[in-house]
């Protein structure tokens, strides 16, 4: 009687713990609730894929570069976003940028602006835009926050970004 | 005889089944017991817990602990143009739990209406024996009371700063009724 009752007991233990590991992403927000200083991002809201589009030397190690991209936002809102930025390189392959770009709708309707700051490595960056809008519409949500953001790029200049909401 | 001998051998092989029974329910008690302490180690373990649990989601980001906590205030401000105002800021912290450093910089604060700013600005972090230091510039905005931003470091230390080179700080914080403000930085890997 003990021992199935043991045996019942560690079977519901398992469970649970399986349950919180193998769960949804609510998860990463139970498990850190214990560390105060830890943040949590969670999911990005926003996923593109671009290109460079052209670039020009405009002095010692700076390059003005343009880019062009469609993506995805909060899952269904289809937007474009070009820009252009200035390129620093600090050599070994370091590079910091900065610049601002367009936002729109794919309908053309709505646009948010964004001013960006990013570092990488040549094909990896980490960024930071800071976004402005005055619609009142699906491209609301963007007006005055802060976004971080990860791009995959390659030699021919195409890339991939995600974009997370910095709260 | 056969017959008590078969008794003997059936008892035998009843005490043999039970010592088989009770070893594998030992082995079992073990396991449980081991898994059990695996993953009370990987819930309840260090900060490196949150990447283990975290491998599953493969679009989520978990930043850990901050890299930079810190306390300051703006020390000057003068408008220079319309919704346009300049700032110069001071603060004190501590860097990866143990490193004293002091921050100072200037930065220009661009007014959206209802209380939102849009800033954009430079400094200067040195370590507090004077003997490091790496620039940076940074974005944030901000809506009266809390504030994220981004900054990204440039340092040709080769020291406790050189970890700060062309690495991207993310930051949050709030600032007080007096001025003052506390912030929070993470490093964006």
């Amino acid at each position: 009687m003990n021992t199935k009752r043991f045996t019942i007991s560690i079977t519901a233990g398992i469970a649970v713990m399986l349950l919180l590991i193998g769960g949804t992403g609510t998860n990463t927000i139970l498990f850190n609730v214990g560390y105060a200083q830890t943040a949590t991002l969670g999911e990005p809201f926003f996923v593109e894929r671009g290109k460079v589009t052209g670039q020009k030397e405009i002095g010692p190690n700076r390059t003005q570069f343009t880019f062009a991209s469609n993506g995805t936002m909060n899952g269904n809102i289809e937007v474009t976003n070009t820009g252009e930025y200035v390129s620093v390189s600090k050599g070994n392959n370091l590079v910091y940028d900065q610049g601002q770009g367009v936002i729109k709708t794919k309908d053309g309707s709505e646009i948010a602006n964004h001013t960006f700051i990013e570092v990488g490595n040549g094909t990896d960056f980490q960024g930071a835009s800071a976004f402005s809008t005055n619609s009142t519409g699906k491209l609301s949500f963007l007006n005055n926050i802060l976004v971080i953001y990860k791009i995959d790029g390659d030699e021919s200049g195409n890339y991939a970004g995600t974009q997370w909401h910095w709260k | 005889m056969r017959v008590h001998n078969g008794i003997g051998s059936s008892r035998r092989y009843l005490q043999f089944t039970e010592s088989i029974s009770k070893m594998n329910k030992k082995r079992f008690t073990i396991s449980i017991t081991a898994g059990i302490a695996v993953m009370l180690l990987l819930i309840g373990g260090t900060g490196a817990t949150t990447i283990l649990l975290n491998t599953a989601h493969a679009q989520s980001a978990t930043l850990g602990e901050p890299i930079f906590v810190e306390k300051g205030a703006d020390t000057v401000q003068r408008e220079i143009g319309p919704n346009r105002t300049h700032y110069t800021f001071t603060s004190n912290g501590t860097m990866n739990g143990n490193i004293e450093y002091h921050k100072t910089g200037e930065y220009v604060s661009v007014s959206k209406g209802n209380n939102l700013t849009f800033d954009q600005g430079h400094g200067v972090i040195t370590t507090k024996d004077g003997s490091e230091t790496a620039n940076y510039t940074l974005i944030d905005v901000f809506n009266g009371t809390d504030f994220q931003g981004a900054s990204a470091y440039s340092t040709n230390s080769t020291g406790k700063l050189s970890f700060l080179n062309n690495m991207l700080g993310i930051y949050k914080g709030e600032t007080e009724e007096s001025g003052n403000f506390v912030l929070r930085e993470w490093h964006w890997k």
